[in-house]
């Protein structure tokens, strides 16, 4: 029998525009998707020539490499990519809050591996390894599925949020409000756990949460609802495009930016507003129960509900990934990167500065004040547009 | 002065806890460089105290009193002038005049409630009476009034150990510390009452001739004032209890002396 | 006197979101903070500057004790013991033992030392891994580079010179006082000159007993020497002798 050798070239078509794949599932170039394609064809090809070693000419590395069966591991692995950018940026927001809260405190934050980084890591490695207890009389299905959606529908929203125009997973019309409603989801999570622990402080803490969550939803929605307004859209694109090319909204809508800011800090569950946990007056609030690695990634959606907040202020008042007179640069993800963390930079010196508000003062606040601001910035708006301006 | 600091901070505010810890351990140097030890100084004796006044100790007492009256302006203005923490004091738990007498309370709280006795101005003891300070009183009777008095009073200590360094650079080199006293006390009882930063405190010792006490009792004014947070905390939320608790500085170790 | 925090607060904060200044006074600690460095002292790598007399473990001048024991009697936590120890010519002598477990640090052995042996020392780091290593005998006790200022002098005025007017002069509260014999109650055991670290106290003939013929011996007490340690007082059977204040 005649031995061929295939090289491994003829599985590993590197250079093939990305684009013209039959299976193509976006519109525009997509970077982290042409990305996830090359190592695709990397991987793919190499796993497809070692079975071509063993059995020549069969039928599976040809699957491996074809264009339909690409584009399935493509999206596989690009999912992975998303994820990973999105959890390494929030860790660096977890690593710099730590860090600027110790210096505004007058001491040093995490010193331990790399200037600290390698703690916050290190942090999650012992939350993973402790045991993993359930209390005996909990409701079991409701308390390990509400955790499971919160922490999931946290760190879907975080994927959805683009970096950049060629750095989004879909590109909808109606993006900011589906941000918005999934953002949304997480009050009714907390308040189902909280119940389903048997705990009466965790109920009490859950229903603390949740009112505190859906009396500061109100006004995010309306000032959401004033910037589509503005820009003529929902879709993110358009709207960061739309401050590019008049002026960053931060400048007409200042009142809009402070409430907004000042919700967002609320629904991310910082101080001044974090009743629901780091509490002397509940244990824990509603993550009482939770032990180990459930609690952990509590802690980490919490994080990334700040990540998603932080970029929803970027997009929509700071001019999201676009420079003012350049228009895109360079590297778009790294500016609005550096944009989120300066708004999340913002958000620390708030909690170093103030003290915690009482619960029925939050609801005072929230109700009476920051709603008739955002009627107020919406009023503000409708005379620009009407006037003709923007 | 580290009495407030520990007390006030109970709302939550890590960032004040911290400035306050830095100062607290100013002040804590100081006393290093007095009698040796940060906090317990064993500094007292009977007689006087354990040594003399150190070298440059005066320049370094008059330095560190700067020093902190410079950042309680800082502090203040984290506290006073952000209006989440003086509304979470404002208007919670008053207390009028005759319920404070009736319950006991003594101290900065029982000052910000419109009695106005402090046992340094009426009753002297030790050299109170030489120096010059003013007692701060007023009758709101809220939780935001014992705070303020309590500030105040900061601010009035600082002017009495100025008054005092000076007065003891006026007594020169070798003026006595410490006075020889007999071992053996002849019988009897004495009473004695001092202004604690946390109220009144008394001790009171009865000997029966020879050099061993007899009865010695110590009260530290939390006691009573533990037993007024029962009327502080009527007809207020959870949620401001450690606003109050914390206004009568509630140290339970001390409390069983 | 003014007063001068009440004078300027309280003002009307009539607006319910007046946050600005709380977070101006942070932002600019953060920037003092980014260019100098904070206020923590990254022990183990640096340490707190501690000053001379700063009261750490107690330090033992070998040389100079005479093993009178008044450190044993007057630490609060009794955890000093006066052992058997063999100094530098072989001799067996009295030397203090400090069980450090228990040691609160008070600096009393120091202060009531009458020759200055026992000294504080700056040393404050001696966690050992069993409490054996915890009992510091007397070699041990020693610090190197024991100075002046390590010592506690206790010195006292007396009521008497302020009354004479004469209030600058300080005395060593073991300079005056001095043990008094009651001649009734002693019966010349000879323990108290047994007993003496510092010989101070020499048995002298005072007569002779009629009944049986042998002399009686009375202490006398040589008043340069004697250090006020009142171990003589303690151990006498009778009671016969007590210390004599003089104030």
């Amino acid at each position: 029998m005649v031995y061929t050798y295939d090289s491994i070239l003829n599985f590993i078509n590197f250079h093939t525009d990305v684009m013209s794949n039959a299976y193509y599932p976006f519109e525009n170039f997509n970077l982290p998707y042409a990305v996830s394609y090359g190592l695709w064809e990397i991987i793919g090809g190499a796993i497809a020539w070692l079975i071509n070693l063993i059995f020549p000419g069969n039928c599976v590395s040809e699957w491996l490499v074809s264009d339909g069966a690409s584009t399935l591991f493509a999206l596989i692995i690009f999912m992975l990519i998303v994820f990973i950018v999105v959890f390494v940026v929030t860790l660096i927001s977890l690593w710099m809050e730590r860090k600027f809260l110790g210096r505004m405190m007058d001491r040093r934050g995490t010193m331990v591996g790399m200037k600290g980084f390698l703690q916050c890591v290190a942090d999650g490695l012992k939350t993973f390894m402790k045991e993993n207890t359930i209390p005996g009389k909990v409701d079991r299905m409701t308390y390990m599925w509400t955790v499971s959606l919160v922490i999931g529908v946290s760190v879907l929203v975080c994927c959805m949020v683009p970096l950049s125009g060629r750095w989004y997973v879909v590109d909808y019309d109606t993006g900011l409000l589906i941000i918005m409603a999934f953002f949304a989801l997480a009050p009714f999570f907390i308040l189902v756990s909280g119940w389903a622990q048997n705990n009466k402080y965790s109920l009490i803490g859950g229903m603390r949460a949740a009112e505190l969550m859906i009396s500061y939803e109100v006004p995010m929605l309306i000032m959401i609802a004033t910037t589509a307004l503005l820009a003529g859209s929902f879709n993110i694109g358009d709207i960061v495009y739309a401050q590019n090319d008049t002026v960053w909204y931060l400048i007409p809508q200042i009142i809009g930016f402070i409430t907004f800011f000042f919700c967002a800090t609320a629904e991310s569950e910082r101080l001044p507003f974090d009743i629901a946990e780091a509490e002397a007056e509940l244990v824990e609030g509603w993550q009482t129960e939770y032990a180990g690695m459930k609690w952990g990634l509590i802690m980490l959606a919490d994080y990334f509900r700040g990540y998603v907040a932080c970029a929803m202020v970027t997009i929509m008042y700071l001019g999201g990934w676009t420079l003012p007179f350049i228009g895109d640069g360079p590297i778009p993800e790294i500016v609005f990167l550096l944009k989120t963390w300066f708004v999340f930079f913002l958000m620390i010196l708030v909690r170093a500065a103030l003290a915690r508000v009482r619960p029925d003062q939050i609801l005072n606040i929230g109700w009476k004040v920051f709603m008739p601001l955002s009627v107020i910035n919406l009023a503000v708006v409708l005379l620009l547009k009407v006037g003709g301006v923007f | 002065m580290t009495g407030f600091g520990k007390s006030e901070v109970s709302l939550p505010t890590k960032k004040i806890t911290v400035e306050i810890r830095s100062l607290n351990s100013k002040q804590l140097d100081l006393n290093v460089k007095l009698c040796g030890a940060r906090m317990t100084t064993n500094f007292p004796r009977i007689g006087g105290v354990r040594n003399d006044v150190t070298e440059l100790f005066d320049r370094d007492i008059i330095r560190t009193v700067d020093r902190f009256e410079k950042a309680m302006w800082d502090i203040i203005d984290l506290m006073d002038e952000s209006s989440i923490i003086v509304s979470r004091m404002k208007g919670v738990s008053y207390l009028t005049r005759e319920q404070c007498a009736n319950i006991g309370m003594t101290g900065p709280a029982m000052r910000g409630c419109g009695v106005d006795f402090d046992i340094r101005r009426d009753d002297p003891y030790d050299n109170y009476d030489k120096v010059d300070f003013e007692v701060p009183v007023l009758t709101e009777g809220d939780s935001y009034a014992r705070y303020m008095i309590r500030i105040e009073e900061m601010f009035q200590s600082c002017d009495i150990i100025r008054q005092a360094v000076q007065k003891i650079r006026a007594l020169g080199k070798n003026a006595p510390y410490r006075l020889k006293t007999p071992t053996k006390v002849p019988a009897g009882s004495a009473f004695m009452r001092m202004e604690d930063p946390r109220g009144e405190s008394l001790m009171y010792l009865v000997s029966d001739g020879t050099d061993k006490p007899y009865r010695l009792k110590v009260r530290s004014p939390i006691f009573t004032n533990v037993s007024t947070s029962k009327v502080m905390c009527q007809g207020c939320r959870i949620a401001d209890v450690p606003a109050i608790l914390a206004q009568i500085d509630m140290c339970l170790g001390e409390t069983d002396r | 006197m003014t007063m001068k925090y009440l004078d300027k607060y309280p003002k009307n904060l009539a607006k319910s979101l007046w946050v600005l200044k709380p977070q101006w006074a942070v932002f600019k600690l953060f920037c003092k903070n980014i260019i100098h460095r904070p206020v923590t002292v990254l022990y183990p790598y640096e340490k707190e500057w501690v000053p001379e007399n700063y009261r750490g473990r107690p330090g033992l001048r070998y040389d100079k004790c005479v093993g009178c024991g008044m450190c044993a009697r007057m630490c609060p936590t009794a955890c000093i013991k006066i052992v058997d120890s063999v100094d530098d010519e072989g001799k067996t002598v009295k030397r203090p033992q400090v069980n450090m477990g228990r040691c609160a640090m008070c600096g009393y052995c120091a202060e009531y030392c009458p020759v200055d042996a026992m000294t504080v020392t700056p040393e404050y780091e001696i966690a050992e891994y069993t409490r054996f290593d915890l009992l510091y005998g007397p070699r041990r006790l020693n610090y190197e580079g024991t100075t002046e200022g390590m010592e506690v002098k206790l010195e006292v005025t007396l009521p008497s010179d302020i009354a004479n007017g004469n209030p600058e002069r300080r005395v060593s509260l073991f300079d005056l006082d001095r043990p008094e014999l009651i001649d009734s109650k002693c019966i010349g055991c000879k323990k108290c000159a047994k007993v003496c670290p510092v010989n101070a106290i020499e048995m002298v003939e005072k007569g002779t007993n009629e009944k049986t013929g042998k002399p009686i011996l009375r202490p006398v007490i040589d008043n340069s020497k004697c250090i006020c340690c009142s171990n003589c007082v303690d151990d006498c059977p009778k009671d016969a002798l007590e210390i004599k204040e003089v104030l």
